[in-house]
Parts: C-alpha cells; structure tokens; sequence
C-alpha cells in the first residue's frame, strides 16, 4: 500500500511529540507537587517595575510591524512557489532558468516598491 | 475499521470541533489559537491522504503566515469583548442560508456521481511529482499568480500608508 | 505485523535515545554557554557546585523545580500555560529529521539512523519553525504585561521577517540536492559539503537562524535594558524553565541543521558519524555564544535594515546565480 510509509512516518512524528510531551510535563508535574505556595502579598500582580500595576495591556495600539506581516504574507507565498521549483530545477533547462529569472523578477519587484515606499524605514512619530 | 479510518475521522472531528469553538469565541485571540489548530488539523488530514507537500504548505501560509497577521490586526482593534449577542441575527440568518444552500447543494452534488461510496484508493503525490505537474502543466498560472500577489501586496501597502497618517497611536 | 512490532519498538529506543540526548545535552549547554562567556570576558564562570562547576545543570534544575510559578492576575490562564511548551515542543520536533548517521545494518534489518525521513523535511523545519512565532507571540499576549506584549510582537515580526531569507537561502540547497529529504541531502554532499559551493546561503543561513533562536545580537524581543525580560518577563519557576529549555534545543536544533545542510552531515574520517555531527553541532553552537559575547544589540531599524535590504535580496540574487550555474 502506497499510504503505508506515510501513516509510519505520521505515527514516528506523532510518538516523538508524545515523548516530547511527556518530557516536558513531568518536571510540571513534579514542581507542583514540591513547590511551596506563599498567598497573599501582592505577588500575582503584573510586573511594573515595583510600582502598581496601571491598567491592562490589552488595549488598541498601533502595531507598526504589522506591514511586514502583510509584505511577508505576500512574499511567503510566493517563496513557496520556489522550492517546488527548485525540486525539479533542471528538468527542462532553459525554460526553468527563464521562470525562475521571472518569478525572483516579481519577487525583487515586491521589494523594490516596498523599499521606495519607506516601509523600511523607521517612522518616528511627532 | 483500520487506523487509518481512525485517524481521519479523529482528525475530522478535531477540525470541525476547533472551527466550531473558534467561531464562538468571543475573545479574538483565543479564536485565532483555535483556528490554527483546526488548520493543524486540516494540514495532517492532507499528509495522511497522500499531500505531503500540501500539507506543509498549508501550514506554512495558513497557520505560520495569515494567523500572524490577525494576531497583528486583532492587537490594532478594541480587544475587549462588545456586549449584545455573541451572533447578532443579521450576521447568522444570512449565514444559516448560505450554509444550508451549500450543505443542499454539496449532497446532491455528491450522490449524483455515480462512483460515491466506491472506496477511495490510497494514492501518494510525492513532492517532486507534484512539481513535475505543476510547472508542466500550470506554469503560466503559477506566474500570474505571483504578479497578482505583487499588485495585492501593492494595494495593501498603499491602503496600510494612508491609514497609518490617520491612526496617531503610540509604537510598540 | 512482526515487523511492523520491531520497527515500533526501534522507533521508541531511538526516540528515547535522542530526546534524552538533547535534553541533557540543553542542560548542560547552559554550563557550556556560561563558562564559556565568563572565559570571554576574563571571569571564572560557575564553579562553585563540582569541580569546574560540573555539577551547575543539577543545581539548576532543582532550583527551577522547587521555585515557585506565579500567574499573574490579568493573565489570560490558557495561553500563558500553553506558550512555554510551544516554543519547547517546536524546536524538539525539528530534530525529528535530522539524520545522526548513515543506515545500519543490525541482524539484518536495515535500521536508518533517523527518527523519519520525511519526503518533505526541510518544509517540515520550515512549517515549526513558523509555528515557533506562536509561543513567542502568545506567551507575550497572555502575560498581560506592556513589557511582554511589546516582546511578543517585537519577537513575532523579527521571527517573520527573518523566516523569508532562512527560506530563501535553502532554495539553493533543494536545487543542488534536488530534494527536500534531509536524509537526502546529506547523500548529496558525499563530495564536498555545500558550504564550499554555497558560501553565500550559508552565511545567510547562519544570521537567519540566529536572528529565529532570538539571541544577541538579535535578542530584541527579550532586550533586558528596556523590556525587563520581554516575552518571559511574567514567567518564572519552572515554566521560565521550560522557555529556556526551548531556547537552548533551539540552539542545538539550529547547530544541527548548519551541520546537516552545509558541513556535509555525519560525514567525516576516522570518527563514528553520529560523533561527527555532535562535533559539528558544537562547533556551531559555540559560534553562536562566541558572538553572542562579541556583537552588541542591535536597534530595531537596523535589524529590520539587514533582514529585508540585505539578506532578502543576497539570497535572490543567489538563487538566480546558482540557477544559472547548475546549468551551464
């Protein structure tokens, strides 16, 4: 059955996970069991570098990275369009050379315009 | 019922479960785990069906890139839950129809083919097959695609520049 | 069934052998990294538990163990429990394809030294090392604390952006090796290991991979001077414990993959290969801390600066370079 060595193989990865879990839960485990609890004192609170904590962190913010999630969602894509392409680089070798001397060329396009554009450099704010 | 059978419909029910739980969460952010892990999910069911290569992909853009970026967008919008209705019934009466229509519609699709409930044989698209196929046969689609992700990613900067001057919030 | 019973039996001692290995190997890291950052800067580095301070991984770890874990109380329960095992558990997945030596030959069954041998490996690597953002991200998220929130996101956009040129620089490596089978690839390099033929993509490599393991000069996400302890400021006992063990099978992980891509693998005379690639790791990995006592931080545009200007670029350029020279 063609399906046999990838149920092995999915059956390898899965008990290796287990293991792993396995491995990380015990010390948990173990470190309730022995850990003394002091309650009281305001050690739950968030850390603010001594002060009292003002607040919650979850608020609206801008996160000025989130164009890099957006240019590297759209540039991931198409870097895995690339290594298919590379598995097979060869088979046809002009042709190959030429797709893959357009798809960087699109891909260096991406780039080009986000540098123009100043998503790399950093904005200061007023 | 062989493990493998096991596997799917274990799996499945994982996918549908996590789907479900993350349509009814109400705090964003725990939506998004759920929903990784229901495209977790989806990418080991098309590893076990014989797409090793689509299933790395999958996670890769879905769980790795595209979650990322709602984890960015839901940090930019109101994180604290709104009152009212989890589904307020303009969103889930449109939404019950359309998912009736296509349930309907994806039955009788699937029973007017003849060859339902003929088993399925077990196939394997090794990755260097899977390449083969598509830069012989989809190559030209393959680099339209990527101009269109060239433009998308263009109009998106371009709509993430204009909006940036508007937003006068604090950097991370 | 027979055999299906001895492969499964085989596949447990070998999972055994190397998680045990890597965790012990991660513990004592630790002692390494700091003796050797102490030797850097002129100090004695731990040496008071056992001689040459042997005995510090043990003191360690039972300090980490009996030490009370806090969860803050604006945390987000869950998710602050979660983080820590999934930075731990992506970085032990991706030495499950990473092959210590050549197949054996034991009572003659072949036994491959490898946990599996994906057909697709080097995308697996790539898939965990994207879920890897997760716990860096989430851990921040949960914590509710401004100072690990600002971690997380600074921890997930380097992670990201770092991801494409660490993607870029191996498609080279696919194109030489033709393809994605780590196993594979080692097989490849039965001649010269790729490092000769591929400098560029190794250097890439190499900075990508340690701007992924979040360590200095790119350890932003946990700069002490202004974010206290970044993604981790909230943890500690034994869930810190469980960050800092992700970290350094990270590194060994990472130290693996070098060896594996570029220096050729287990190959290498007179030595057993499965010494060779420990030797390799090693290597690598002390690289890696002897920067780390070199280079200062860097600032966060200069970070994005070498990522997406430079590295992202040199890696295009060399994928169309060595595209042309496979051929001709």
């Amino acid at each position: 059955m063609p399906t046999q060595g990838l149920l092995f193989d999915f059956l390898a990865v899965a008990l290796y996970l287990l293991v792993g879990v396995v491995f990380a839960v015990v010390p948990l485990i173990l470190s309730s069991l022995i850990v003394k609890r002091s309650m009281g004192a305001k050690r739950e609170e968030t850390y603010e570098s001594g002060m009292q904590t003002i607040g919650s962190a979850w608020i609206q913010f801008t996160v000025a990275y989130y164009i890099y999630a957006l240019i590297f969602l759209a540039f991931d894509v198409d870097v895995l369009y690339l290594f298919p392409v590379a598995l097979v680089y060869g088979s046809y070798p002009m042709r190959d050379l030429v797709e893959v001397l357009i798809f960087v060329g699109i891909l260096s396009l991406a780039i080009v315009y986000a540098w123009c554009k100043g998503v790399f450099e950093w904005q200061h704010q007023k | 019922m062989t493990l493998y059978t096991a596997l799917f419909y274990l799996l499945g029910a994982l996918i549908v479960a996590s789907t479900g739980v993350a349509v009814t969460r109400r705090n964003l952010v725990h939506a998004v785990v759920y929903l990784i892990l229901s495209f977790f999910g989806t990418s080991l069911l098309f590893y076990l069906l014989g797409a090793p290569l689509l299933a790395a992909l999958w996670v890769i853009i879905y769980a790795g890139a595209i979650m990322v970026l709602f984890l960015f967008i839901i940090m930019m919008t109101r994180a604290d839950a709104q009152a009212g209705p989890l589904f307020p019934p303009g969103q889930w009466i449109p939404a019950a129809v359309l998912g009736l229509l296509y349930l309907v519609v994806g039955s009788l699709m699937v029973l007017a083919v003849p060859e339902t409930g003929a088993e399925l044989r077990p196939a394997v698209a090794a990755p260097r097959n899977f390449a083969l196929h598509l830069f012989e046969t989809h190559w030209l689609s393959v680099e339209i695609v990527s101009v269109l992700l060239l433009v998308a990613l263009m109009g998106a900067l371009y709509l993430g520049r204009r909006r940036e001057t508007d937003v006068s919030g604090e950097e991370p | 069934m027979i055999m299906w019973f001895a492969g499964l039996i085989l596949l447990i001692v070998k999972l055994a052998v190397v998680l045990g290995f890597l965790l012990f190997l991660a513990a004592y890291l630790v002692w390494v990294e700091r003796k050797f950052l102490a030797r850097l800067q002129i100090r004695y580095g731990p040496n008071r538990a056992g001689r040459y301070g042997l005995l510090q991984p043990i003191a360690d770890t039972v300090k980490m163990l009996t030490k009370e874990d806090t969860i803050p109380d604006g945390a987000d329960k869950g998710l602050f429990c979660l983080a820590p095992a999934v930075v731990a558990m992506t970085a032990m997945l991706m030495f499950a394809v990473v092959p210590f030596g050549p197949e054996l030959s034991v009572f003659g069954r072949k036994v491959p030294l490898v946990i599996t041998d994906l057909n697709i490996g080097l995308l697996f690597v790539f898939a965990l090392s994207s879920l890897g953002v997760y716990g860096v991200a989430l851990g921040g998220w949960a914590s509710n604390s401004k100072y690990s929130l600002l971690g997380g996101i600074r921890g997930a956009a380097q992670m990201i952006s770092y991801e494409l040129a660490l993607g870029l620089s191996l498609v080279p490596i696919v194109m030489l090796a033709r393809s994605f089978s780590v196993v594979d690839i080692v097989q490849a390099q039965e001649r010269y290991p790729f490092i000769l033929v591929q400098p560029v993509a190794f250097v890439i490599f190499m900075i990508s991979a340690m701007a992924e393991s979040k360590r200095i000069p790119f350890d932003l996400p946990e700069a002490e001077n202004e974010l206290v302890a970044g993604f981790h400021t909230e943890y500690s006992g034994i869930r810190f414990g469980l960050f800092f063990l992700g970290e350094y099978v990270h590194m060994q992980v990472l130290g693996a993959l070098v060896a594996v891509l570029f220096l050729g693998g287990w190959r290498g005379p007179f030595l057993p290969p499965p010494v060779w690639l420990f030797i390799k790791i090693i290597l690598v990995v002390l690289f890696m801390i002897w920067t780390r006592g070199t280079l200062p931080r860097l600032r966060y545009d200069q970070l994005m600066t070498l990522g997406w200007k430079m590295l992202i670029p040199l890696a295009l350029l060399n994928i169309v370079v060595t595209g042309a020279v496979v051929l001709f």
